[in-house]
């Protein structure tokens, strides 16, 4: 049966980042794949078997403040789909899987596997490690997928936007910063160091309100984000 | 009707219909009349609409092709400043976000890209010249056009209605009459989303709800 609330792509660029650059600048978001990490259910804790994961956690959910990830990290096995789906065949069936295609680079019909679930612990989780994210566009019809595959309650997508546009509005802003101060940077620490610059941007006050607060508030964003803009230019001049 | 002549043979008048002109038209007559006058308007109005939507866009070309030979790193400052989000920009370039990254970053636009980046900032200019008032050009694009669907003022954007969103700016038309003329049926497609909602707590996690349970 066909569950017309959960959408379908029209490609695979629409939901999946695979640009070398964003994957070590981005934040830890909902979504992104992670290779070579150590599985925790492994036989005897053999540190030696490894997997590709998925974290499935809402956003708010797998970071504490400064925008370090949690100790342990809701994840989803990332495998071989071996019967591989079209993008429109995605509200009919394989409800438990979200495909990720060939675009990993770890084999063809790869996909997430929506009820195979690991607590990855964070320092798993390394930006090197990272093999893909997904755009905007691409967590919320996960998060979709995810809570059908969860609830068989097919919520719109809208809502899923809703719920997590601030944060993924956070995350922009975060790697417009990162990547302003850090673009040629492969150093997960040193990278981690301009993370916390930037959140403590983000919890300076103003008006009595965290700068934060601005990315709930209706018309925030955009003056968050030319605060931010103006900031980065000071900084910029002022290195120089 | 007869009457006696003064020799005694009687006269027939002719019958008539009417007794005296008539002053008021057939109501037949005018409702042909109101008709033809109601379509001249029409026609005239259409006319006026698309000479209207027509020098809109001969602006909106005019000035892309002035802005097209600005460099892109020049664009980009503007939207910028602006505060316009790069997902957006990329959204509406029609390019991923890593590209517009790369661009910022120096590297080459190329020639379509950067027509279409010298149109949204063109657009952009023309936005706030159509409406003095607008305060925030991000946030009005992400804003919903049409009372009763989830399509933005971007979305209008890049289905190319680029001329009558000037319009929708300067309060001449709204979303839904252009979705109306372009876009019959949208109501049943692009209904908004509607039974669920989104409720955010106190600790700063959100939770979707259903919209009766929110209100």
């Amino acid at each position: 049966m066909r569950v017309e609330a959960l959408v379908s792509p029209r490609n695979q660029a629409e939901i999946i980042e695979d640009d070398p650059d964003a994957l070590f600048l981005k934040s830890f978001m909902t979504g992104d794949i992670f290779t070579d990490v150590s599985d925790p259910d492994a036989p005897d804790n053999d540190p030696d078997r490894t997997i590709t994961v998925a974290i499935v956690g809402h956003p708010c959910a797998i970071r504490q403040s400064g925008g370090k990830l949690a100790r342990r990290v809701p994840c989803c096995l990332v495998g071989v789909n071996t019967n591989p789906i079209e993008f429109d065949e995605w509200p009919e069936r394989q409800f438990d899987l979200f495909p990720l295609g060939d675009v990993l680079g770890t084999g063809e019909h790869q996909a997430v596997r929506l009820a195979e679930f690991r607590p990855v612990r964070d320092n798993q989780l390394l930006r090197s490690r990272r093999i893909a994210a997904l755009t905007p566009r691409g967590i919320y019809l996960f998060q979709q997928r995810f809570a059908h595959s969860l609830t068989r309650v097919g919520f719109q997508l809208k809502a899923f936007e809703d719920g997590s546009k601030h944060i993924v509005e956070e995350a922009e802003l975060e790697v417009e910063w990162v990547e302003e101060f850090a673009a040629d940077e492969r150093d997960d620490k040193v990278i981690g160091k301009h993370v916390k610059t930037f959140h403590s941007f983000l919890d300076q006050e103003v008006e009595g309100q965290p700068r934060r607060a601005m990315l709930k508030r209706e018309g925030g964003q955009s003056a968050l984000r030319k605060q931010l803009r103006a900031e980065i230019k000071r900084l910029g001049s002022e290195a120089r | 009707m007869t009457i006696q002549s003064s020799v005694g043979s009687s006269i027939a008048r002719p019958t008539r219909d009417e007794t005296r002109t008539a002053q008021v038209e057939p109501p037949a007559l005018l409702v042909a009349g109101t008709a033809e006058l109601r379509r001249d308007v029409d026609d005239l109005h259409g006319r006026a609409r698309g000479l209207h939507r027509d020098s809109q866009e001969t602006q909106l070309s005019l000035l892309t092709h002035q802005l097209n030979l600005t460099a892109p790193q020049a664009l980009l400052d503007e939207l910028a400043d602006e505060g316009v989000a790069w997902a957006l920009v990329a959204r509406i370039v029609g390019v991923t976000p890593a590209a517009v990254r790369k661009w910022r970053r120096g590297e080459t636009v190329t020639p379509t890209y950067n027509r279409e980046l010298a149109e949204f900032v063109a657009f952009c200019r023309l936005l706030r010249e159509r409406n003095p008032l607008l305060d925030d050009v991000d946030q009005w694009l992400d804003t919903p056009a049409a009372s009763q669907a989830d399509v933005t003022h971007a979305n209008l954007y890049i289905d190319g209605h680029r001329a009558e969103l000037l319009n929708i700016a300067s309060s001449d038309t709204t979303g839904d009459a252009i979705l109306d003329e372009h876009d019959p049926g949208w109501r049943d497609r692009r209904a908004r989303a509607r039974r669920w909602k989104v409720v955010h707590h106190e600790d700063g996690t959100s939770s979707i709800v259903d919209e009766t349970e929110a209100s």
